[in-house]
């Protein structure tokens, strides 16, 4: 057995016939009393046939057509790219690449996908950007100075109508009290098209915006129908509660019914017309609502604006009340329990009317 | 063997003649040199790849690299040897390539391992049943060198393909003349277990 491990390594140089004299004789006198080195040498020599049966592959048709265009001189840019490349030419394990790739495609698959829009639709008061002014597209100082003209005439029409109304509410008031929450409703017109957003507008924000959200992005607002109306405030944000069970039985007397907290919170929001309160009798949120105008009417504000998000689940007010009855009213909220915590402070908030934004969730 | 092992010595004659000419400045008998030797270079790289259209990309490659150098080539071997020599390290610097790789890997998983060009039924025998035999048979035997360590399979097909000696394939791979009989040796052997072993058993 040690013979045939010894004359087996050179079966191989044997069958090429490139053993000395001496070897192929030990070899060969090896192979006539072995037959298990016979069947080497045999497997050894069949392979070789088999090498020699295989047929000789042939270069292709136009081979050197093909040679002649590749050694064709390359343009100037493919030199640069190859330059540029070089330090790429790194020689990864195809797994570590493989992974690498999945790791990259995972990376962008998960972070650069874009929201669904349905979601998008859901979250309510998503606030816009600030527009701002494109390089070239400013306008001009006459546009400016024209447009501020303009605004001026609007306000100073709308403050005389605002102070007309408000005369026929004090009047109104005089004449009957108990119809003292229908005034302002009076004044409103409610959208009749059940699919776009309900909201209120008095006459005197005809100037108000389309969407509540598109004037929740806007920085600054221009308070109409004010004494000071022309100063730029930002207003103030307070969140209310819309749980109707947060509220004091005692208000809901004030307001004219009864907490029905196992009832969805939602609906058409307004309580400033007949039509209107009739649409809303059996929504908990505009109790919310009406304790607001209770508590705006108590520090001699007014209500500017109203309107309901179209989710059903927002109610914004824009109200104005005098700058030193701020404390005073948001204490009126406080006591019905509708008002969420920390209020804003007032700062440095020049005195006259303080513009407010109640978001009502 | 297969291959043109004992070439006529006008051959070499003729070889070295065109080569002083190309060296001379006379560029245009390359032509002539790549029509001696494309088939052998490309049955090489075939052998060697085991893939029809890697073995016409390494044959070109080989050729371009071939008329880079010819300016500095020192005719200390023969110009087949040199030839054989760029050839075979061009085929070992792309089967380690990621590129070629990567195309074995997605054959072998589209394929099941089995691979067939298509190219040997060129090749016909005396009777269509020979042919057909053949061809089973070189196919057989190139899926076992496929599987075969690169080197193994180097010094195996230049000896058995090619038809070198011992010493020209030790002056072609680089490797001492020992060790080109001692891989030639166990090539054979592991060539053989494979052959018995059907493909996919042991990769």
């Amino acid at each position: 057995m040690r013979a045939c491990n010894t004359i087996g390594k050179m079966l191989s140089e044997y069958h090429d016939k490139a053993l000395d004299e001496k070897k192929t004789a030990l070899v060969s006198e090896h192979l006539s009393s072995c037959r298990h080195c016979r069947e080497t040498l045999a497997g050894i020599e069949g392979l070789s046939i088999q090498f020699q049966c295989a047929p000789t592959v042939k270069a292709p048709s136009g081979f050197t057509h093909r040679l002649h265009q590749k050694m064709a001189p390359a343009p100037w840019w493919n030199k640069i790219f190859t330059t540029l490349f070089v330090p790429f030419k790194v020689k990864l394990p195809l797994e570590l690449a493989t992974a690498t790739a999945v790791a990259v495609m995972a990376f962008f698959i998960f972070t650069v996908q874009e929201k669904d829009p349905r979601l998008m639709e859901s979250v309510p008061l998503k606030r816009e950007p600030a527009k701002t002014l494109e390089y070239g597209k400013a306008p001009s100082i006459m546009e400016r100075a024209t447009k501020k003209d303009e605004a001026l005439r609007t306000r100073s029409r709308q403050a005389k109508e605002g102070l007309t109304v408000e005369k026929e509410q004090l009047d109104a008031e005089k004449a009957s009290p108990v119809k003292k929450k229908e005034i302002r409703p009076a004044e409103s017109k409610p959208v009749a098209d059940e699919d776009k957003p309900h909201r209120l507008l008095p006459q005197n924000t005809a100037a108000a915006p389309s969407s509540f959200l598109q004037e929740a992005a806007a920085p600054e607002k221009i308070v109409a129908g004010s004494a000071d109306a022309m100063t730029r405030e930002k207003p103030i944000e307070l969140v209310l509660f819309s749980d109707a069970s947060a509220v004091s039985s005692d208000t809901f007397e004030t307001a004219g019914r009864k907490p029905q907290p196992g009832r969805p919170s939602s609906g058409i929001v307004g309580a400033m017309s007949k039509k209107t309160e009739a649409l809303t009798q059996d929504v908990p949120r505009t109790d919310t609502v009406s304790l607001v105008q209770k508590a705006v009417a108590g520090v001699g504000g007014k209500v500017l604006y109203t309107e309901q998000n179209a989710d059903n689940q927002t109610v914004l007010l824009q109200i104005e009340i005098p700058h030193s009855a701020y404390d005073d009213f948001c204490s009126r909220l406080s006591t019905y329990g509708v008002l969420r915590k920390p209020v804003p402070d007032l700062g440095s908030r020049p005195p006259g009317q303080v513009a407010i934004q109640l978001f009502v969730k | 063997m297969n291959g043109n092992a004992n070439r006529p010595s006008s051959g070499l004659h003729e070889d070295e003649t065109l080569v002083l000419e190309f060296q001379a400045g006379r560029t245009g008998v390359f032509d002539q040199l790549v029509a001696r030797h494309r088939d052998r270079i490309f049955n090489l790289c075939y052998w060697l790849t085991g893939d029809y259209q890697e073995a016409e990309e390494v044959a070109q490659d080989v050729f371009m690299k071939a008329y880079g150098g010819l300016p500095n080539f020192q005719r200390k071997a023969a110009f087949s040897t040199w030839l054989h020599r760029i050839a075979v390290n061009t085929c070992k610097n792309r089967m380690k390539s990621l590129a070629f790789r990567f195309k074995k890997m997605t054959r072998s998983f589209a394929d099941g391992g089995g691979n067939e060009d298509g190219f040997f039924s060129q090749n016909d025998g005396p009777t269509p049943l020979d042919a057909l035999e053949q061809k089973e048979t070189a196919e057989a035997l190139k899926q076992a060198l496929k599987r075969l360590a690169k080197d193994k399979r180097i010094v195996l097909v230049l000896r058995e393909i090619e038809g070198l000696s011992y010493e020209q394939i030790a002056e072609v791979t680089g490797f001492a003349l020992g060790t080109v009989k001692s891989k030639l040796a166990r090539a054979r052997a592991d060539l053989l277990k494979k052959l018995k072993q059907p493909p996919g058993t042991q990769r």
